[in-house]
């Protein structure tokens, strides 16, 4: 009963919670983390808009590469096979995370599909998000490094209008450099935009259909691999934290 | 439950009218149905790491003084702070 003044009324009592609310998805990306440590595998969360070209990107990479480093990719789609058909066709072991009419990958979404993925192989894996410049910056998915894919055609002003998405990014990919002679797009412009919310504003120019920059991303990449691991040759077994055990390929 | 105590940084990606949209919708039949959701929203702000220095929002995110890249140190939170609840009536 209430006991400042006695009236009766059932005592309200506040109690302390200070708890992040998404939570569940940060325990359940820290778990994605270590599997991609334990595989010695270098995570990327790849993001932007709808079109932005990230998985001609991928395709780019792929082919220079030419196998030296293998890669492995999912990506987030809302109703077609689309993507992970074209990267398979490039080289790129890939698969669908079908996401139905959810607009981005949370942590649980990608731990499902790496399940059945054979990633142990692989050197560098791609997690291509949904085509959406604002939700998958929310979402920590266990990567490494968050790289977003910045077209020419959406405008010098995005990294200003998305300050939530450019913030998280370490990297960005201004994208389709090749059409920048045809229009009117000031790359000083963006570069000032992302100065202005992402703190170690990092960009390269690549052109997917020229491979202008394609090096210069796929050292990027290089520098950020883990030192390799042990593997084993079948897989390995662990604890979860989420109640079930399995083996890993 | 009584009241629960949010706090929403600007830059978390979190919209404050839908969060309190889907918390009208989803508190119906549970125990937070009739609860109040307090928001406290929080302005972004960054610092030097090393001097500590703010450096204003919209500015170019270096440290004026020594050159190294901003640190954000508010602003992208999501957190349940404190819930108020009714304790039984004994």
């Amino acid at each position: 009963m209430c006991e400042t003044c006695g009236c009766g009324d059932p005592e309200i009592v506040p109690i302390e919670v200070q708890e992040r609310i998404l939570s569940d998805n940060d325990v359940q990306a820290g778990h994605n983390r270590s599997h991609f440590e334990a595989l010695g595998l270098l995570a990327i969360n790849l993001m932007g808009s709808p079109g932005a070209g990230k998985t001609a990107v991928l395709e780019a990479s792929a082919k220079a590469t030419g196998g030296r480093l293998k890669l492995g990719a999912v990506s987030g789609d809302l109703a077609t096979d689309r993507d992970a058909d074209r990267l398979n066709a490039s080289g790129i072991v890939s698969a669908t995370i079908t996401t139905g009419s959810a607009c981005h990958l949370d942590a649980r979404l990608v731990h499902r599909a790496l399940h059945d993925f054979p990633a142990a192989d692989r050197d560098i894996f791609f997690i291509e998000n949904v085509g959406n410049l604002v939700c998958p910056a929310i979402y920590d998915l266990g990567q490494a490094a968050n790289v977003v894919a910045l077209s020419v055609t959406e405008g010098e002003d995005k990294p200003l209008k998305y300050p939530v998405m450019f913030q998280k990014a370490d990297l960005v990919l201004l994208t389709k450099v090749d059409l920048i002679p045809h229009l009117d797009f000031d790359v000083a412009a963006v570069e000032d935009g992302l100065a202005r919310v992402m703190p170690e504003a990092r960009m390269l120019k690549v052109s997917a259909k020229t491979g202008e920059g394609i090096d210069a991303w796929l050292q990027w990449l290089e520098e950020r691999r883990p030192a390799p691991v042990e593997r084993p040759a079948e897989g390995h077994q662990h604890e979860h934290s989420h109640g079930h055990h399995h083996e890993h390929h | 439950m009584h009241r629960l105590h949010v706090k929403i940084g600007e830059l978390s990606g979190v919209e404050i009218d839908l969060l309190k949209t889907a918390f009208d919708t989803f508190r119906e039949r549970t125990i937070c149905d009739g609860a109040e959701l307090a928001i406290d929203t929080v302005a972004p702000a960054w610092a030097c790491p090393s001097c500590e220095r703010a450096v204003e929002r919209g500015a170019i995110l270096r440290c004026d003084t020594c050159g190294r890249p901003a640190r954000m140190i508010q602003g992208d939170e999501i957190i349940l702070q404190r819930i108020e609840m009714e304790a039984p009536n004994v």
